[in-house]
């Protein structure tokens, strides 16, 4: 084992980055979302439906429901994401409402992904996507610096190596 | 960079690809990208052309092909580290790496415009979930696809030996399981006529093999190649030519051996034709004919009135029953033909169903006017699911479904949907064991703790109230004004509904349970339905605690074990905590304290 596996053993939470991240994500789709109930408000509007109260009122709930939505989720999420390389499988633990804890051993890893999305490369950060042979597999860790993700994915990589292969 | 890399001298097998720093695809590849797009955009270009629009159609193009080379330009791979590294994505991007030992698979396709042009596409598989392929190499000079396959084949073959002889299968190998499982597959296939291709190639030894026997049956144009490459002979035979082979040093040996001295077959359960009609008469089919029917027989005596406005409504002449007692012969005559087709459509597929063991497959034949063979490696077997319907269970019957590893969507659909349509419950361990050896007897199932009681009465009963608040409020609006009496009449309805919920409920959690051996795992879930899903923890690719705000009130959570394959990921629900986090240890096979 050549890389320097020391600070990855022990649980760790994702990069407080992560939450940036989720922020543009959540507050793009609230926006499409009041976008839309704005178009539709205003052309029933325009149609000659009775809409009750003024103008622009559905998207300005959207919109308010959505800020603090993509305030809100994105921290909790944050404060409930750690995951561990622990010495014979990768554990995560996650969700806010749906409390997840998976372990995929890595004799088990076929192969893994590293994904940036336009956000997580302005802000420096990379996604970590484990497969193994089954679709069910959960094992996305989303918040990572983008120059460690390399590392970590040799370490896991590794370690998927040195087991009892397949 | 890219120019001198497209035109390698042809035949050259030495294409440098190690260390040779990211390589890019063949120049003409995003003009192959672009027709993927397009073609996934075609009802969009459809409305284009109708309006005639024909300069925005000739923009989308130029964009869609300005697009594509900018994809083309970000997407390179790089043979390093042990690993087939893939970068691509222009907004998002990507890097994949497949380790040399996992891949599974690399073929080389040549569409017949791909001939054409002189280039190929190199995908390499492997074990993975999906059914795409996991590297997509659309499109390479033939030459390089050719060396690379090799140095591919070559990689894996070193990192295969490093590994010494995990590949061979017994514990832990699954579908992740190495190529030498999955090519004996096919390679000891009696009845698939390609299986066996045993190539030599200048580099190695390639055993034609579960990946020649699978494109075979999903183009019906394979030719398994070596590495010489001599791919011009696909032509007659159809308009793909997709030379598959896969790394599997000893599957060829293994194949040959088992065709030479093919092993005594030892029958493990043979259908009788009653067992097969039986298993027509109570399957879902005739459920469904049930539940329709059924109750229609009935309907005459709970109103008095209906056959006068049946009589009402339909011409006398053309409906023959016209009195409640004519009524009922007729119903009861279309139950008797449903469940006579259902008999019939049963017959037909599992007539003479037999499973067999053959060395290591189980083969499954079956079949009346079709006589059908369905081969299924035992190392490739992951869960097995014993299935009990309400009827059923009342006539000690069962039915087992077998889950395999097999690739969605590929040659091996019949093998990775294997089932007993029925038999008696006091063979199910028998045939158990014979397929998990070590599996049963199924032990004592444990019951979860008494808050799922509460949980799964509380579900059911919320679920009835929602589907009869989604029934009867339009009924209440729409019907309330006129007739004052219906809104107390829906609330009588209710209370037998909710009672019923109760004791669905009470059912759902007298189905549920599990029991944890040290090979296997059992869990047990369904009202209508009891299935016992059977996993071997040497086949469980990983697992996963989950737990609903609603769980986690109670102290419970589900546990889910991911195996791969498709099909239903087997769950334990509703455990306690601690248990359900201590069956994830012994799933990762972990050491658990007591």
């Amino acid at each position: 084992m050549t890389e320097a596996t020391q600070p990855w053993v022990e649980e760790r939470a994702l990069d407080r980055r992560v939450v940036v991240v989720w922020t543009v994500q959540e507050a793009f789709g609230y926006a499409v979302l009041a976008v839309a109930a704005l178009a539709v408000d205003l052309g029933a509007r325009m149609a000659g439906a009775d809409v009750p109260g003024p103008p622009g009122l559905a998207a300005g709930l959207v919109a308010v429901a959505g800020g603090v939505a993509a305030w809100w989720l994105p921290r909790a999420r944050h404060r409930w994401w750690r995951y561990q390389v622990a010495s014979d499988a990768l554990e995560l633990r996650h969700g806010i409402l749906k409390r997840v804890h998976s372990a995929i051993p890595y004799f088990r890893v076929q192969h893994i992904d590293v994904a940036q999305g336009p956000v997580e490369r302005a802000v420096g950060l990379a996604r970590l996507i484990v497969h193994t042979a089954s679709a069910g597999t959960d094992a996305t860790i989303p918040g990572i610096a983008a120059g460690d993700a390399e590392g970590l994915r040799r370490l896991i990589l590794t370690r998927a190596g040195s087991g009892d292969a397949v | 960079m890219p120019s001198e890399d497209t035109a390698p001298p042809p035949g050259a097998a030495g294409v440098a690809l190690e260390g040779g720093g990211p390589r890019r695809l063949h120049l003409l590849s995003p003009v192959f990208f672009a027709a993927g797009h397009a073609r996934r955009l075609w009802p969009l270009a459809l409305l284009l052309a109708a309006r005639r629009l024909w300069w925005l159609l000739a923009l989308g193009a130029l964009v869609l092909l300005a697009w594509s080379a900018l994809e083309w330009l970000r997407r390179t791979y790089t043979l390093e580290g042990g690993a087939l590294r893939l970068e691509e994505g222009v907004l998002s991007r990507q890097l994949r790496a497949v380790p040399f030992d996992r891949i599974q698979q690399v073929d080389l396709v040549r569409k017949p415009l791909h001939r054409l042009l002189g280039v190929a596409t190199l995908r390499v598989e492997t074990a993975g979930g999906g059914s795409a392929a996991e590297v997509d190499l659309d499109v390479v000079t033939l030459a390089e696809a050719q060396a690379l396959r090799s140095s591919l084949l070559r990689a894996k073959a070193r990192a295969a030996a490093g590994s010494s002889t995990a590949g061979s299968g017994a514990v832990g190998s699954g579908a992740a399981g190495s190529g030498a499982v999955g090519a004996v597959d096919s390679g000891a296939h009696p009845g698939s006529g390609s299986a066996t291709l045993p190539v030599g190639g200048p580099h190695a030894p390639v055993g034609g093999s579960g990946a020649a026997a699978g494109a075979a049956g999903a183009t019906g144009a394979a030719e398994a190649t070596g590495a010489s490459g001599a791919t011009g002979a696909s032509g007659a035979t159809g308009a793909v030519g997709a030379p598959g082979v896969a790394w599997a040093p000893d599957a060829a040996d293994a194949a040959e051996a088992a065709l030479a001295a093919s092993p005594p077959e030892r029958v493990l359960l043979r259908l009788r034709l009653a067992e097969v009609v039986l298993a027509g008469i109570t399957g879902s089919r005739a459920a469904a004919a049930l539940l329709v029917l059924g109750p229609l027989s009935q309907v005459t005596d709970w109103f008095p009135g209906l056959d006068d406005w049946l009589l009402a409504r339909f011409d006398p002449e053309s409906v023959t029953p016209t009195t409640p007692a004519a009524f009922l012969v007729a119903a009861a005559l279309a139950v008797v033909v449903w469940l006579g087709l259902a008999a019939l459509s049963s017959v037909v597929t599992d007539y003479g169903f037999t499973l067999a063991r053959v060395g290591d497959d189980l083969v499954v034949r079956r079949g009346l006017l079709e006589r059908r063979e369905a081969v299924l490696p035992l190392a490739r077997l992951q869960v097995v699911r014993v299935e009990e319907s309400l009827l059923r269970r009342a006539l000690a019957l069962a039915s087992i479904r077998l889950q395999s590893a097999g690739r969605t969507g590929r040659g091996d659909e019949t093998a990775s949907r294997l089932a007993i349509p029925v038999l008696q419950r006091a063979e199910v361990n028998r045939v158990l064991g014979e397929l998990l050896p070590g599996a049963s007897p199924i032990p004592p199932l444990r019951a979860p703790p008494p808050a799922a009681r509460r949980r799964a009465v509380i579900r059911s009963l919320l679920r009835t109230t929602l589907a009869a608040a989604v029934v009867a409020l339009p009924i209440w609006l729409l019907a309330a004004g006129d007739r004052p009496g219906l809104a107390p009449g829906l609330a009588l309805l209710l209370a037998p509904l909710l009672a019923l919920a109760v004791v669905a409920g009470l059912a759902a959690y007298r189905g549920l349970g599990h029991a944890a051996g040290p090979e296997f795992l059992y869990a047990r879930s369904g009202v209508a339905i009891r299935v016992i899903t059977v996993v071997p923890v040497a086949k469980a690719q990983s697992g996963s605690v989950r737990s609903s705000l609603f769980q986690r009130r109670a102290g419970l959570a589900t546990l889910h074990v991911d195996i791969a394959g498709g099909g239903p990921t087997p769950r334990v629900r509703d455990e306690a905590e601690g248990r359900a986090e201590t069956l994830l240890q012994v799933v990762l096979d972990r050491p658990v304290r007591a």
